[in-house]
């Protein structure tokens, strides 16, 4: 009976272990972490340097900035969209949503404030999605304030939340995808990508107060 | 008898290829570097930096040409005394007239012996005074100066304390390879001959934001060449001249392929950013759209045993926001 006992639980102790065992150690867990972080702050960039009409970036160093912020993310990742108006969330490929919906905004805006609040990413929970390949979950908060151009001719200089189009945060969850890569020149290495950015709420920053 | 004459030619073509390559750059091109001195100087050693400056500037850029400035004199103005400037000639000792004479010698020489001739030099009495002028005033007497001697290009102020990067449309430069690098640039560029450099001007009191927690940074010349290439693309505001740039820097001091490790403000306390063989894709894509860049931190440059270009780069990019 007790032999039983203590073969389940050795059985689930290593269960257990073997699912924890991943071939990182703390150090390189926070490296990607940050990694991850400074991806997605890098990401933010492009959004504004595609969104504000006065950023002096033509066609082609749109495009650049595009093909560059697509590489952070893993091949066929999404990015979601979700409005005040409709709640129902829309995915979009990654060089889709710069190209169509983020570079529309400088036609639709006069100003257009992004920004990524509260990354976090559950680094200890690093799940093996395949061969070679480990996944880790995050939240943010995307802050989208916009003026169009009646309100900013109203009020060019204030950044009040009333003053603003639209002015909203959405919550987010991401995925950041582990994954092995060989290089002929480079050799073997973990690579960090972005995976798909979903959007969870959506709320009304305008009369909060 | 033909396979003689056709062996004959190819090795005298191949050993005439050795002799350019072991070839060491001997031929010089004149420039004139002319110093405008803004506030007392009390120490000779001070002028040290200028010596070296009309020295023959070698570059990897700059190829087999050498550009000396040198003259039998340090030709400098002084700022800050009267409204107009006062010129001040320091002259070399006679050694540099010697070596006038027996001709030229190799490029490290020739430095050796300018050094030397400038060695020891006393202080012009107009070099140590303290200035009369306020700093606005110091400043309006050399915009005159500069007028009147229709000085356009080739102007730079040499400040060790950096702060703006440029007075007046003036670039200031804190590094004195930097100078030499850009001196280079501008000549290779325009052909131009005629520099001007402006030391001690007063220049705002706003210090150049600390970049903290940075590995030793290689401030070799050739390092700080780059850098300046490197900040000139990513502070350009036309993005097509910007893209040239990077076009043009990646043909004269790239391997066709090499490899790129960026970090993002700090190599201790953020992750590479950028870290594959597809430098080009760096220099062409992220540098020309980047906009927020204020600095760049070169920490490793590796080059080609073959032909002497950049194969691998490692930077930090320092940024605005």
């Amino acid at each position: 009976m007790y032999k039983g006992i203590a073969t389940f639980v050795f059985l689930l102790i290593s269960v257990s272990g073997f699912s924890q065992n991943v071939p990182f150690s703390k150090e390189q867990q926070d490296k990607f972490t940050r990694q991850a972080k400074d991806y997605l702050q890098d990401f933010v960039r492009t959004v504004i340097l595609l969104s504000d009409p006065k950023k002096s970036c033509d066609a082609t160093c749109q495009e650049y900035r595009i093909q560059g912020t697509e590489d952070h993310f893993i091949k066929g990742a999404k990015i979601q969209t979700i409005s005040l108006n409709n709640k129902n969330p829309r995915s979009w490929p990654v060089s889709q949503y710069l190209r169509t919906v983020v570079n529309n905004y400088k036609n639709r805006y006069r100003l257009v404030i992004v920004k990524f609040n509260n990354i976090v990413i559950d680094s200890d929970k690093l799940q093996p999605i395949g061969n070679n390949m480990y996944k880790m979950k995050g939240s943010l908060t995307q802050e989208f304030c916009v003026k169009n151009a009646q309100d900013f001719a109203k009020e060019s200089n204030t950044t009040n939340v009333e003053s603003f189009t639209i002015c909203e945060e959405t919550q987010k969850e991401f995925e950041v995808i582990i994954k092995k890569q060989l290089s002929a020149s480079l050799g073997e290495r973990w690579v960090v990508l972005l995976g798909d950015v979903n959007a969870k709420t959506i709320k009304n920053l305008k009369g909060e107060k | 008898m033909l396979r003689t004459v056709i062996l004959s030619i190819f090795l005298a073509s191949f050993l005439d290829g050795c002799e350019l390559l072991k070839k060491d750059i001997t031929e010089t091109e004149a420039i004139t570097i002319d110093f405008i001195v803004a506030d007392a100087i009390k120490d000779p050693d001070e002028l040290r930096e200028f010596v070296d400056l009309v020295s023959p500037i070698v570059s990897a850029r700059s190829e087999e040409v050498a550009l000396k400035g040198y003259d039998k004199f340090l030709h400098l103005y002084r700022a800050g005394l009267a409204p107009d400037l006062t010129k001040v000639d320091i002259p070399a000792k006679e050694s540099l007239l010697n070596f006038e004479i027996f001709g030229s010698p190799g490029i490290t020489k020739q430095r050796e012996d300018i050094q030397a001739a400038f060695s020891d030099m006393q202080l012009p009495e107009d070099l140590t005074k303290s200035n009369t002028l306020k700093p606005e005033e110091i400043l309006s007497s050399v915009k005159t100066f500069l007028g009147k001697e229709k000085v356009k290009d080739g102007v730079f102020i040499y400040s060790k304390e950096g702060g703006s990067s440029a007075i007046e449309g003036i670039p200031v430069v804190s590094n004195l390879d930097s100078l030499k690098g850009l001196i280079v640039d501008k000549y290779l560029q325009n052909k131009l001959k005629k520099f001007l450099v402006i030391y001690k001007i007063p220049v705002e009191d706003t210090p150049a934001e600390k970049v903290a927690e940075l590995p030793s940074v290689s401030t070799s010349g050739e390092n700080a060449i780059l850098k300046e290439s490197l900040l000139k693309i990513a502070a350009g505001t036309d993005p097509a001249e910007r893209r040239a740039l990077a076009e043009e820097l990646f043909q004269n001091a790239f391997t066709e392929q090499f490899y790129v490790k960026m970090h993002r403000e700090s190599v201790d306390a953020e992750p590479e950013l950028w870290d594959y063989n597809d430098g080009k894709n760096y220099l062409l894509r992220r540098l020309t759209s980047e906009e927020s860049i204020k600095d760049i931190q070169i920490i490793k440059v590796e080059r080609s045993g073959e032909n002497g270009k950049i194969s691998h780069l490692q930077l930090v990019e320092i940024h605005h926001n």
